[in-house]
């Protein structure tokens, strides 16, 4: 796996701590959270359910407050970012399902173009190209009349990323985009997010709880524990030992040899 | 959005069905009047006695276009909360604007007689009714947009429209039970909604209110048609959904509220129209949906003004009823085939 060389980064924190509530008594889930994310690297977040996988991924996306330090999209601090221009910048493949399922494929990709139409939404040239090139991207071409509600779960999620796609942002910050799909289904979804980061230089960060197919398939992974986190590329971490402490070792242990986790049987 | 593409015949034919249905409102009344004398009168002719005359300009006119303006205006409210809440059950009454007006109404009329002396003598006249029902939406209407700057929830304002109704139908029963027979009736007539009892200047009121919403619908089209994904998809694209919430609550409590002031609670047309248009033109694009069921309320509300109007009789069944007893089981249909409902 060739690690691109430490560009610029497309995103970074600095003493990140990310939870819920302000005021007196908030919730933090994880606090001194720094790293940075090189252009065009897929990276994974990873760590125990209720670590706080999702809300990283959603306070980078801003779409909730930070609870300290600070996140950058290029220089640019997110937080002076106004919505329009964040929404130029970074798209979001989240867990709940689109709200019209009555959407077709194509419409559904096409909404991705909101932040560049016009007030009418009508689309140009460019956002015909932008909306072909996500459905060939994500092999939908076929798909792309059947209204979403008739679509498998694999094919609704290709769908929600080629809408990611077609907002054309450096940054894709998506959420558990491997639920509910089979093995092989969560393979070509990893192994389309990887061409997608190397081949056009996207920079991509999602959560999974597949953590020995992100070992295989990610530039970087970023490991969650209570209240500390470790990032690196999957080499340096598993010679760390950043993976061992990951769940209670009496039930699962991390054998480095093979890189992989085995159940205590 | 691009994509299935909405046959423009579809549009002709609503456009078509719009007109018969608008002639057919205009031929059929309780005066039975020759078609051809009434065509003459509508161009301008003289054509028959002066009472026909009056009957048609001063009537049938102003009744065809207040259920053209009642049947859109509800219908693009109903589709305004459904992709707001993104809840296919949702109307224009969802808020409790519709309360808000019973409750208006409500004081009016049978709060006279609770507060005795010389209210209690006279009946209220059709303008003030109109007024005190405005009012009373524009109160709930105020409220609702009050808490909505402080719920993060669509959801929770669902309820929050719910309880407005119970609180309002709880008063408008005590105010009852306090009021004399004739009054009561008054209130119950009013309860029924009327189409005819706008005079043309109420008509220019209620068509300036609706063209008022109508514009914030359209100026608020590509925002609608994100919000399709869900709030926070939409918000990943650069939307405020407070921002957004504001503006939908306005329009349909502009839409919603002016047409109950004028024209009295109207059940259904705002909850079922948006479901049909989406099946009639296959969308459920807003640039489509928007004039689609703008055509359709009032196609539907035109036609169901001619069945209450009992052709060449002296009955007119009360709009709401009718509404109500072709509206319900276009909702049981759509539930019962479940993917009807989709949005």
């Amino acid at each position: 796996m060739p690690i691109p060389p430490a560009l610029s980064p497309a995103l970074h924190t600095r003493d990140l701590r990310i939870g819920y509530g302000r005021g007196r008594d908030p919730l933090v889930l994880t606090d001194g959270l720094s790293f940075a994310l090189p252009e065009g690297s897929l990276t994974a977040v990873v760590g125990i359910n209720g670590v706080g996988k999702s809300t990283l991924l959603r306070t980078l996306a801003g779409m909730q407050p930070a609870l300290g330090g600070s996140i950058f999209i290029g220089e640019v601090p997110l937080t002076d970012m106004p919505p329009s221009k964040r929404a130029e910048g970074l798209s979001v493949v989240l867990t709940e399902p689109p709200a019209s399922r009555n959407l077709t494929v194509r419409e559904l990709v096409s909404l991705g173009r909101h932040p560049y139409t016009n007030w009418l939404g009508q689309l140009g040239e460019t956002d015909r190209t932008a909306i072909a090139g996500a459905l060939e991207r994500m092999e939908l071409h076929t798909l792309s009349d059947r209204p979403c509600h008739t679509l498998s779960d694999g094919q609704l999620q290709r769908a929600l990323i080629a809408r990611a796609l077609a907002q054309d942002t450096t940054l894709m910050l998506l959420d558990e985009p491997t639920t509910h799909l089979d093995l092989y289904h969560k393979v070509k979804i990893l192994k389309g997010l990887q061409a997608i980061a190397h081949e056009t230089g996207k920079t991509i960060i999602f959560t999974t709880h597949e953590i020995d197919l992100a070992i295989q398939l990610c530039d970087y992974l970023l490991v969650l524990r209570d209240r500390d986190a470790a990032f690196g590329s999957p080499c340096q971490l598993i010679e760390a030992g950043a993976f061992g402490s990951l769940f209670p070792q009496d039930t699962i242990w991390f054998d480095p040899s093979i890189g992989r986790f085995q159940v205590n049987k | 959005m691009a994509g299935r593409t909405t046959s423009p015949s579809r549009f002709a034919w609503l456009g078509l069905a719009l007109l018969v249905a608008l002639v057919f409102n205009l031929l059929f009344g309780s005066a039975a009047i020759p078609p051809a004398d009434t065509l003459s009168i509508l161009l301008g002719g003289e054509g028959g006695t002066g009472s026909w005359h009056y009957i048609i300009w001063e009537y049938r006119l102003p009744k065809a276009l207040t259920a053209v303006l009642v049947g859109s205006g509800l219908s693009l409210s109903g589709l305004l909360m459904q992709t707001l809440f993104r809840n296919p059950l949702a109307g224009p009454f969802v808020l409790g604007i519709s309360s808000g007006a019973s409750l208006g109404a409500a004081l009016l009329i049978l709060g006279g007689s609770l507060f005795g002396g010389w209210a209690a003598g006279i009946l209220v006249s059709d303008t003030a009714l109109a007024v005190a029902s405005t009012l009373g939406s524009l109160l709930v209407l105020i409220t609702v947009l009050l808490v909505s700057s402080r719920l993060k929830d669509a959801m929770a304002l669902l309820i929050v429209g719910l309880m407005f109704g119970s609180i309002t139908s709880a008063l408008v029963t005590v105010l009852a039970s306090f009021s004399d027979a004739e009054r009561l009736q008054q209130y119950i007539f009013w309860s029924y909604g009327s189409l005819g009892s706008l005079s043309w200047p109420q008509v220019g009121i209620l068509a300036l209110v609706c063209l008022a919403g109508f514009g914030i619908g359209l100026w608020l089209l590509k925002s609608l048609n994100a919000l399709l994904l869900g709030e926070k998809y939409a918000q990943s694209m650069g939307i405020s959904m407070k921002r957004l919430r504001f503006w939908v609550i306005l329009a349909t409590s502009l839409l919603a509220g002016g047409i109950t002031a004028f024209a009295g609670p109207i059940a259904f047309v705002g909850l079922a129209v948006p479901h049909l248009t989406r099946q009639w033109l296959g969308s459920s694009d807003h640039r489509v949906l928007l004039p689609g069921v703008a055509l359709s309320g009032a196609l539907l509300m035109l036609a169901c003004d001619t069945v209450a109007q009992w052709p060449f009789s002296s009955y007119v069944l009360p709009i709401n009823a009718i509404t109500s007893i072709l509206g319900a089981p276009v909702v049981i249909w759509l539930l019962l085939r479940r993917n009807k409902m989709l949005f």
